[in-house]
């Protein structure tokens, strides 16, 4: 399908949907791992959580294929979408069901090859405001541009700059009083 | 230091082990929602009604706003004698203010009616909940304005505690509603968090995030605050209660369960365990104190321990599945203890009451039935699929059922989460899940229902305590996250407390015309020019296509748009969205649907941000040409403008926006 966008520099330009060719499962395929992981890493390691975020999102993209096809990027599109999954359930939890995700992160499900340092690193992610660490994770984890991360966030790029730079002030600081 | 190189590649060293294998597949399976198990049950769902499309609202500027609300708050607050008054200043921290919402309340329709034909014998008509009306007979009062994160509120009597953060870390501050001053009790290095307050004693934990935690307690008329657990405390797993202290402790010297006389000083030993996997809690009514002692596997036993006599009786043991790190305060009251185990197939409630030592099992059915909460004369808990049906996922939706002791009946309220007051007075509900959170409430003395209000996007579980209704309410700002403490006054209209407050809930200006681009500026100056601002920040979206117009059909996604555009709605909306403003674009073919919401973003968006009710269309300008829009949403870092557009005009717009903000800062 052809549409018409704008380039950065506000020209007419053609291009061919990118998401043309592929299909919901292939998406799934390409995406599914890397997304559960970023938002597992956003959310203090609630895989579970992440998990479920991401299969609505998938499902809502199967439901709205028709449409979502045409997109550029239909990846981002879910990445959006599991992303704010994530964020109502952060906010619907409230104050009883965030007390159980401190417990449960409190498991030690701490991958094997995490070093002593990834663990404070961890703990200090864990302190973050949450679109700082969204933004330190989709940027440094899922290798996101800052255009993207603003994107997923549906933040401008100045303000994803802006959380990048307070997170690693924070994290370098605090870490660095630790080691 | 760390690199960004070293950052990254320990983000990936963190990152958890996700197996794909089969979860494309179980998606499918999966499929849709299910409807609720009450519906299953009855043919249908009785929901609390919404309102097609209540009239967006707007604040007055921000100074004035406060000097207003102030003004209201006192007229209000004398009114339903709640006793606020201004907050003093406190150490370390922002000025606070107090704050008269002009959230829409209303009173509850008529209930009572006979059970419809075909409800079982046992079972009530569920509520309904009234529609939001006109009529202003409640007050939310929000208690901070900060800028920063008030949480995790607990109202005991005049005392309000919560923790503040500072700017470095969480601290406890108290309220007291009687004297209006508000004291900030701790000023360290260290996180402190979720305060309870009972008599002159405030608790509370302190440690880092993640722990390990120490049990704090504060005796107000000394003002001296000691250490009271020699050791390890798990996270919120304490009461203060009457006289009485109670927490699990871990190790050192060894685990067991202390109980402390905050007015005597005696503390006891009652439970020990050895067993590192056993999960071990406590909650006392002020007399007895409950000990429940449960495995992973599921089993375990429910102990009652009586301070006065100092005897300790074990009330249930076996399967008590229930989970318990839910275990919430009122599992222990009115005489009697609440809680959840398996009969083999699913969970049912159990109540054991203290007095006659009988143990009634209130629910025989094939749903999950959990987290139950006693207050006077009544039981509410959840009721969801049974979590062993096949195929039964978690987070599957939940109906809140109350039960009335003395007749046995139950009772639907809604769907979500619910809250029993320790009184029997009231009960709430907030809807759940992907919804602003839609907060509803039953009174049951006058057995009427009625919406409350959204308690604000990201709001805390809401508590209710002495007919009062308190929450916190996180609002997550364009740059950092903020959430305040919220308190609401619930009065009825039929009584005498009625709240006349003036509302300021106005018709936002919505101008979609052809007015040329010089109109729309000047229009936007007089806007800001006639409000008290700080400065204006300028968003631009992507661009809209040179072609492109507003859509005329209207039909926004959620399709109660009518014919107009832009599109304005406020939650709840009859499509069950959240709040926001749409604009819609198309070419005649394709179509792009702009979201604006109260965080200060404007993003193509599928769908809208929920629980941003509170704060959308209070004080939201749209102007309109043919070639641009531009939508203003003052927040508390200005006013920034979003302006749509062909990207000529953009420019135009921003040049003049810009001249606009410095004739404002000036």
């Amino acid at each position: 399908m052809e549409e018409l966008r704008l380039n950065a520099d506000g020209e007419r330009m053609m291009t061919l949907a990118s998401a043309a060719a592929a299909s919901p499962e292939s998406l799934f395929r390409a995406h599914y791992r890397s997304l559960v992981q970023s938002l597992a890493l956003i959310s203090s390691g609630d895989k579970e959580a992440a998990a479920d975020a991401v299969g609505d999102a998938f499902l809502e993209l199967e439901q709205n294929w028709d449409r979502v096809a045409t997109y550029e990027d239909p990846a981002a599109w879910v990445r959006r979408v599991a992303l704010n999954r994530l964020s109502n359930q952060r906010r619907s939890l409230g104050r009883r069901a965030r007390a159980l995700l401190r417990l449960q992160s409190q498991r030690d499900e701490t991958p094997k090859t995490a070093r002593a340092t990834d663990l404070a690193l961890r703990n200090e992610l864990g302190r973050l405001p949450v679109k700082q660490r969204t933004a330190v994770v989709l940027f440094y984890f899922a290798d996101l541009s800052v255009a993207e991360v603003a994107e997923t966030m549906g933040i401008t790029d100045g303000s994803v700059n802006q959380h990048l730079h307070r997170a690693r002030q924070a994290l370098r600081g605090r870490l660095e009083v630790d080691r | 230091m760390i690199s960004d190189q070293e950052l990254r590649a320990a983000l990936h060293r963190l990152a958890p082990d996700v197996k794909e294998a089969g979860v494309w597949e179980a998606l499918h399976r999966k499929g849709g929602r299910r409807p609720t198990p009450t519906a299953l049950r009855a043919g249908g769902v009785t929901k609390p009604a919404k309102s097609a499309e209540p009239a967006p609202s707007r604040k007055a500027p921000k100074t004035r706003r406060y000097v207003g609300l102030a003004a209201v708050a006192v007229i209000a607050l004398v009114a339903v004698g709640f006793g606020v008054h201004a907050l003093a200043e406190h150490r370390g921290r922002d000025r606070d203010v107090v704050v008269i919402t002009d959230d829409s309340m209303s009173p509850g329709s008529a209930t009572g009616t006979a059970p419809a034909v075909g409800s079982t014998p046992d079972t009530l008509p569920p509520v309904q909940a009234g529609d939001p009306a006109s009529h202003r007979w409640a007050s939310i009062v929000q208690i901070t304005d900060n800028k920063l994160m008030d949480e995790v509120p607990y109202l005991q009597g005049d005392l309000l505690a919560w923790r503040g953060h500072d700017g470095h870390d969480y601290e406890i501050v108290l309220h007291d509603f009687a004297t209006g001053a508000t004291t900030q009790l701790t000023d360290n290095e260290v996180d402190d968090w979720e305060p309870k307050v009972s008599g002159s004693h405030v608790a509370w934990m302190e440690g880092p995030a993640g722990g390990p935690w120490t049990l704090q307690l504060h005796d107000l008329t000394t003002g001296a605050t000691q250490e009271v657990a020699n050791g390890e405390v798990n996270y919120g797993q304490y009461q203060l209660k009457g006289a009485l202290l109670v927490w699990p402790q871990i190790a050192d010297p060894t685990n067991n369960v202390r109980v402390l006389n905050v007015s005597t000083g005696e503390e006891r030993t009652i439970v020990g365990w050895s067993e590192p996997s056993h999960r071990v809690h406590a909650r006392t009514d002020g007399r007895y104190v409950l000990v429940a002692i449960g495995t992973e596997e599921g089993q375990g036993d429910l102990l009652l321990y009586d301070a006065q006599t100092a005897r300790e009786k074990t009330i249930a043991s076996g399967a008590i599945t229930d989970d318990w790190r839910y275990l919430d305060d009122r599992r222990l009251a009115d005489g009697a203890v609440v809680w959840s185990a398996s009969d083999g197939h699913d969970e049912e409630i159990y109540l054991y009451d203290i007095a006659s030592g009988k143990t009634t099992q209130l629910t025989h059915n094939e749903t999950s039935d959990t987290e139950p909460e006693v207050g006077r004369g009544y039981v509410l808990w959840a009721r969801s699929e049974s979590l062993q049906a096949p195929g039964t996922e978690s987070g599957a939706a939940r109906d809140v059922i109350l039960y009335e002791r003395s007749s046995g009946r139950e009772r639907l309220l809604g769907q979500g989460f619910g809250r029993l007051a320790e009184d029997g007075s009231l009960a709430l509900w907030s809807e759940w899940p992907q919804k602003a959170e839609n907060l509803w409430f039953y009174d049951i003395e006058r057995d009427q229902a009625a919406y409350l209000g959204t308690p604000g996007s990201g709001a805390s579980w809401p508590d209710t305590v002495d007919r009062f209704v308190i929450w916190y309410s996180e609002r997550l700002g364009a740059n950092e996250p903020t959430a305040e403490i919220m308190v609401a006054t619930v009065a009825l209209p039929s009584g005498t407390t009625t709240v006349s407050s003036e509302t300021t809930i106005r018709t936002p200006r919505i101008k979609a015309s052809s007015k040329t681009i010089d109109d729309v500026v000047d229009e936007i100056a007089a806007w800001l020019n006639d409000r008290d601002i700080d400065g204006v920040s300028v968003f631009m979206p992507s661009p809209i296509p040179t072609g492109w117009a507003i859509a005329e059909d209207g039909a926004h996604r959620g399709g109660e748009g009518g014919t107009r555009n832009p599109y304005i709605w406020k939650s709840p909306d009859a499509s069950g969205q959240g709040a926001g403003y749409a604009l819609t674009f198309t070419d005649g073919t394709n179509r792009l649907d702009l979201h604006v919401d109260d965080t200060g973003e404007m993003s193509e968006r599928d769908w809208v941000d929920s629980g941003i009710a509170s704060a959308m269309g209070e004080n939201l300008l749209v102007l309109s040409t043919e070639e641009m829009v531009v939508v203003a949403i003052p927040n508390d870092r200005g006013i920034p403008l979003y302006v749509v557009g062909d990207p000529d005009l953009q420019e135009q717009a921003l040049a003049l926006a810009r001249s606009v903000s410095e004739r404002a800062r000036l």
